[in-house]
């Protein structure tokens, strides 16, 4: 059956043993270590394993490779010549067309074959030729960019354009709009992602999932799987620790493989580890296992109710997490209103679908260290976990975090391949590396919860907010998760856009038989914000208010401390809704479109950073002791930094552990460097993705990383700076005081600049007398953040973001398709450490948060299957779909950030599906207050409209 | 993916005779953007694969007289870029162009368009249902909101082609080869209904294939169109679509061919909206009346009665186009 093919590949003919059923993007992957070959969902629904074929783009993960002989493959690795990016490649490098870069190989492919047949492509040509590529990050914005420039680019890599410079003329390298570190790395297909590396002797490991959302395991024979020739373990709930693990310190549920209840489809239940993917596939289907099934509860509103059947015993009325918080006299702000509106709201499951599927690889060093190299947000959380669940010190652990191809909340937690590639690879003593398909990705969840919300809002006749009420169910789905602090944030981040005098927020987290949710992009923020701002705009209707205006009146302002005890320093919400009104010609527009043309506003704003981390106490096991007492303070520093100059001077290596997930943290983190160590970025390297090497940072989560790591990376610059500042005194034979640090890699005396000596020079006068040259910093939350109430802590931060969206939408009043046209985004981030990398966030937030508005939901039928598991059936926008997005950033100074920055990628999320939602409303004169609005609910609401119209005119009207 | 075996046919008559020596173990298989999938996804476990891309020949467009023939083996994207099939059959043009993605459209045929199998999530999940050998559909009392409205029951799918009602509402015939021999069929022909067979969508019998597409030209004054409804403006399938060809004469609509997809288990060819034309010019009046009459018939499951409102508005919209 096997048979040698030629493959012609890049211009090279390759001799493969291919079997009749193998697929060509396999093939390159696996046996031609062609790993810039993307696979996302290997369903053809994606476009990242795109290569062409004689010329043309296919998905290689729909051929059959014994079908490919005789024609040109080119892969991304065939685009670059001798080493040179082609043209496409550089276009994508400068104009911010790159974030994960999970899609960009696929995304160039289609590109090069679109520019071949037609090198000056309309913006709509470009559409349609790069419509079977979805991209998860920019909003597609910067891609468009890239391919409609392209032709700037020249073959030797050099472009038509001005060279770039710091925007604020007092920076060189803080507000640079420099292309990302990792950029070229991601054009060529060098960068490596977990699932790219390869151990040598190394296995296969994959789980086998629950196929129904709730029973009791009654039996599992693995005899049969163990038997099959290949297979190396097979382990169950009975192999694996008793130790329970989840994120919540007080709520850890889950166990690495199900014990003895399966509590939603998908549900870990056995893992097995094979010489190959096919054989260990195979031995999951010879897994016998008996359910007792038990019927399921699969609606938030349905659990709590009395006789539902219970998930956890622990969890009486399957209520996870209750918060009950009132702040002010919220009696007293309701009987002052003039006038009140009360609305009821419906979210939706969404996904947060990053291209790279979850995985990893575990191996174990002759001495007892576990290494894992896994897609992660959060290395810091996965080694605690690790450690907590295999009892191991954490010491004893190496976490290596690759290149990560998104994440926006899905991978901030641990999970079960981290755990299970572990254990089966200290079973079998061979390296395991395991990757989730994307159906079994939808199965582990952490997507965003559906809240139901009610919300009541008084107001006075100018419209200023006198009280507010939020009573909320988020559906959690079947474990914790993050979901506890999702039930705080739901209420604790209301307060932060708008001066709330009283405020009540009961917030209730439901389990349910469905994957768990956890979070997504703006955590447990969106939703709340949609329905706040949607009554906030329903209201400013009632009293003939604009509703810019409505929120210019309530508008948070600087140095204000909230209702509910949070300190906002910076704040520049007024300077978004003004830029945003004048740039979007608002006033020309709203209540003057014609129908199906509609104009809506959405405010919203985020984190840098949760004041406190997620567990408590020391970095140490924590299993063998209690819970350590809370105290408002952190008691280690949540970023940590060294900052590591070259024996020569001429690099500098930056070690922190915060993760690169696509969002451009190691730029980040390069351009602080260099501006605080006088150099340019380019001499600066970092070294962020291995715990053996970098400090601890936290991670990628609640938009702490600019804020967080910049600071400890600026401190550890500074350090080296004084450091070297007596070499450069003695060279420059000036006093210590004297020496001045200049921005061009040079230091100088104060007052007579002519006396300098290059920055290279000093550094290397230091190693010759002291050795390594190394700077360390830190960063802790400013101590005694938040309230002395329970919950108090979710919330806190060291800064916000703030920032108004304004969206023009079309809708076919006949067909209920809505066109999300245009978005004009302005946003106060504080100092923009990279402009076009604030830009990519906020042009991918627009179009993700569109995509949620209008499209996206994780739909279930009644025993609790998922009906959509795949990217053909749980749709997000397209580039066809995708709007244009004007961003813009106002003038803000954050006095707690590195160089005044603060967080722009989740905020920007907040403001978005209010706005669309407004717009939409606006278009078809109905308020659709369930996600997402989707033609058969506009259709169906207009209907309702029309009927009722029809009930109450009476005859003769017309 | 279970094992199989390939086997490449080299002519048409050794694909249905390979078919045929493997009855019920066997498929044929074009480029397979959908039959992998399936494979992939467990619904499909053919034993054998017989590779019909190694058959010579049917991969090309032919101008016959009065007619145009479409090999099976034609991509797609090949028909969404052929000037011959946009100057005559604009519906057909317009259909190709909407399908999937660019890379689908590259490899996907227009064979494997007409053949592909229901897009319904209890079809494609773990869901052993009616056209699995289960009991039962599970569209009635499930999730229903992208199922049939029109020729449902007891199963009900929605055909997913979009080349299929384009072709029909063109007239098209299809050549079938089998191992007993050859027929040609109008196109409209080769779908069934649930209520013939419950299990395939077509009457393709085990060991045939589709071998030739014959398109006739149109006569003067014929116009064609195409719109396709989707929840996205990209690789999406037809939440309902509409192919409408019109013939008109002194103002007049002479002939009428109105062919949905997605909303019944076959391409759901409108007699009753073809009837409110004939005769009549076409215009606001007529092509609202005609998508009324076309929904009539329908009978909505819980979640999809705005299917037959977006189907009105359809079927007037793409006759609008034709004035």
């Amino acid at each position: 059956m096997i048979r040698t093919y030629t493959l012609t590949v890049n211009g090279y003919d390759r001799a493969v043993s291919i079997a009749p059923g193998e697929i060509l993007a396999d093939v390159l992957r696996d046996k031609l270590n062609l790993t810039g070959t993307k696979k996302g969902c290997n369903l053809g629904d994606c476009g990242a394993c795109t290569v062409l074929v004689d010329g043309e783009p296919m998905n290689s993960c729909l051929l059959l490779a014994s079908q490919m002989e005789g024609k040109q493959i080119t892969t991304i690795e065939g685009v670059a010549h001798n080493g040179k990016l082609a043209p496409i490649q550089k276009a994508f490098v400068e104009e911010g067309a790159v974030q994960c870069g999970y899609c960009t190989p696929g995304m160039i492919l289609s590109s090069v074959a679109l520019l071949e047949k037609n090198p000056r492509p309309t913006v709509q040509e470009i559409k349609d030729g790069l419509a079977g590529n979805l991209c998860r990050c920019t909003g597609y914005t910067g891609i468009i960019r890239a391919v409609q420039r392209c032709e700037n680019y020249r073959d030797d890599g050099t472009c038509a354009k001005k060279e770039v410079v710091a925007e604020n003329s007092r920076f060189n390298s803080i507000t640079l709009s420099m292309p990302r570190v990792d950029a070229a790395d991601k054009v060529t297909g060098r960068a490596q992602y977990t699932a790219d590396i390869a151990r040598s002797n190394m296995i296969h490991g994959k789980i086998l999932g629950s196929p129904i959302a709730h029973g009791r395991i009654k039996r599992i024979d693995v005899s049969k799987a163990k038997a099959l020739p290949g297979v190396l373990a097979v382990i169950t709930g009975a192999d694996v620790p008793d130790t329970k693990y989840g994120v919540s310190p007080a709520r850890y549920d889950e166990y690495v493989l199900a014990k003895d209840k399966v509590l939603h489809e998908g549900d870990n239940v056995a893992a097995v580890a094979a010489v190959d993917e096919r054989t260990a596939e195979k031995a999951l289907g010879l897994i016998e296992v008996e359910y007792e099934e038990l019927p399921p509860v699969l609606d938030a509103m349905e659990a709590i109710a009395e006789g539902a059947p219970q998930l956890h015993e622990r969890y009486k009325r399957n209520i996870n997490t209750v918060v009950e918080q009132t702040f002010g006299d919220l009696e007293k702000g309701f009987a002052d209103s003039d006038h009140i509106r009360e609305e009821t709201f419906i979210g939706n499951n969404t996904q947060q679908q990053p291209l790279e599927p979850h995985a990893a690889m575990a191996y174990w060093e002759y001495d007892g260290t576990l290494v894992l190299y896994t897609s992660t947000q959060a290395p810091h959380y996965v080694q605690y976990m690790l450690a907590h669940v295999l009892h191991i010190p954490l010491g004893k652990i190496r976490v290596i975090r690759p290149a990560v191809g998104g994440g926006f909340g899905c991978k901030a937690a641990t999970s079960p391949l981290d755990l299970c590639s572990a254990i089966l690879s200290r079973i079998t003593g061979r390296p395991v590396r395991m990757t989730f398909t994307r159906e079994q990705m939808m199965h582990y969840g952490r997507g965003r919860h559906k809240q139901h919300m009610k919300m009541k809002l008084g107001v006075d006749r100018d419209g200023k907010i006198k009280a507010f009420q939020s009573e909320i169910y988020l559906d959690g789905g079947a474990y914790t998760s993050f979901g506890v602090a999702t039930a705080y944030y739901a209420g604790s981040m209301m307060p932060t856009l708008y001066h709330i005098p009283n405020y009540q927020y009961h917030g209730y987290r439901v389990m349910t038989n469905k994957p768990a949710c956890g979070a997504f992009r703006g955590h447990g923020v969106p939703q709340p914000r949609f329905a706040f701002e949607l009554l906030f705009n329903m209201i400013a209707e009632d009293l003939g208010i604009d509703p810019i205006e409505i929120r210019l009146r309530n508008s948070m302002t600087p140095n204000t401390l909230t209702v509910n005890d949070l300190d906002i320093k910076s704040c520049e919400l007024t300077a978004t809704l003004l830029a945003a009104r004048e740039k979007s010609g608002w006033k020309e527009k709203f209540g003057k479109l014609p129908k199906g043309r509609g104009i809506g506003i959405g405010s919203g704003g985020f984190v840098s950073g949760a004041g406190y981390a997620i567990y408590r106490g020391q970095v140490q096991l924590s299993h063998e002791k209690g819970r350590e007492p809370f105290v408002k303070k952190s008691i280690f520093p949540h970023a940590n930094a060294i900052v590591k100059v070259n024996e020569d001077g001429m690099a500098v290596i930056v070690m922190i552990g915060a993760a690169e997930i696509g969002q451009g943290g190691e730029t980040v983190m390069v351009q602080v460097a260099a501006e605080e160590l006088g150099i340019p970025p380019s001499r600066i390297r970092t070294r962020c993705e291995d715990s053996d090497i970098s400090p601890i940072d936290l991670g990628a989560y609640s938009s702490r990383v600019t804020l967080m790591g910049g600071n400890a990376v600026k401190h550890a610059a500074t350090m080296v700076v004084e450091k070297m500042k007596p070499y450069a005194a003695a060279i420059l034979g000036c006093s210590e005081g004297e020496v001045k640090l200049l921005r061009d890699a040079r230091m100088v005396v104060a007052g007579d600049e002519t006396r300098s000596v290059p920055w290279e020079e000093v550094a290397r006068k230091y190693f010759n007398d002291r050795g390594p040259l190394v700077g360390t910093g830190c960063y802790k939350p400013p101590d005694g953040l938040g309230g002395d109430f329970k919950g108090g802590t979710v919330g806190t931060s060291p800064a916000y973001s703030f920032g108004s969206s304004v969206c023009e939408v079309s809708v076919d009043l006949e067909t209920g398709k809505v066109k999300v046209e245009r978005f004009t985004d302005f946003h106060d981030c504080g100092t923009p450490i990279n402009p076009q990398m604030v830009h990519g966030q906020v042009e991918g937030s627009m179009v993700m948060g569109a995509s949620e508005t209008v499209m996206e939901d994780v739909q279930f039928d009644k025993m609790g299957h998922i009906l959509n598991p795949n990217l053909h059936g749980y749709l997000m926008m397209t580039i066809k779909d995708a709007p244009e997005v004007f961003s813009g950033i106002v003038d803000s100074y954050e006095p707690e950030g590195p160089f005044g920055a603060k967080e722009i990628g989740e905020g920007s999320t907040c403001t978005v599906l209010a706005a669309v939602a407004h717009a939409i409303a606006n278009a078809t004169g109905v308020w659709i207050k369930e996600l997402p609005i989707t033609p058969e609910r506009i259709m169906n609401a207009i209907h309702a409209k029309q009927s009722i119209s029809e009930v109450v005119s009476t005859p003769g009207d017309d | 993916m279970k094992a199989f075996a390939n086997k490449n046919a080299t002519s048409i008559r050794e694909a249905v005779s390979l078919l045929a020596q493997h009855p019920g173990k066997a498929l044929p298989i074009a480029a397979g953007s959908d039959l992998l999938g399936e494979m992939k996804d467990g619904i499909e476990t053919p034993e054998v694969l017989v590779n019909l891309k190694t058959i010579p020949g049917l991969d090309k467009i032919r101008q016959q007289s009065g007619a145009v023939s479409i090999g099976p083996l034609v991509p797609v994207a090949e028909v969404a870029e052929s000037q011959l099939l946009h100057t005559h059959f604009p519906a057909f043009v317009e259909a190709a162009a909407v399908i999937a993605s660019p890379q689908i459209r590259n490899v996907g045929t227009v064979g494997g368009n007409l053949c592909q199998r229901p897009r319904c999530w209890y079809y494609r999940g773990p869901f052993r249902c009616l056209r699995k050998g289960g009991e039962f559909c599970y569209a009635p009392m499930g999730e229903n909101r992208y199922h049939a409205i029109l020729g449902g029951g007891p199963s009900f799918i929605v055909h997913p082609s979009d080349l299929a009602p384009a072709l029909i509402a063109l007239d098209a015939k299809a050549r079938i080869s089998g191992s007993s021999g050859d027929r040609t069929i109008p196109l409209e022909q080769f779908f069934v209904l649930p209520t013939v067979n419950v299990q395939r969508e077509n009457i393709l019998r085990p060991d045939e294939i589709l071998t030739e597409i014959l398109i006739p030209l149109p006569a003067p004054g014929t116009r064609s169109t195409y719109w396709k409804q989707m929840e996205r403006d990209a690789w999406d399938f037809a939440l309902v679509s509409v192919a409408a060809a019109i013939r008109q004469r002194d103002g007049k609509v002479e002939q009428a061919r109105i062919v949905m997809g997605g909303v019944a288990p076959i391409p759901w060819r409108s007699h009753e909206a073809e009837a409110a034309l004939i005769g009549r010019p076409l215009d606001a009046t007529t092509a609202a009346q005609a998508g009324d009459k076309a929904m009539e018939p329908a009978q909505p499951l819980r979640d999809n009665a705005y299917k037959v409102a977006l189907s009105r508005a359809i079927i007037r919209g793409a006759l609008l186009r034709l004035i």
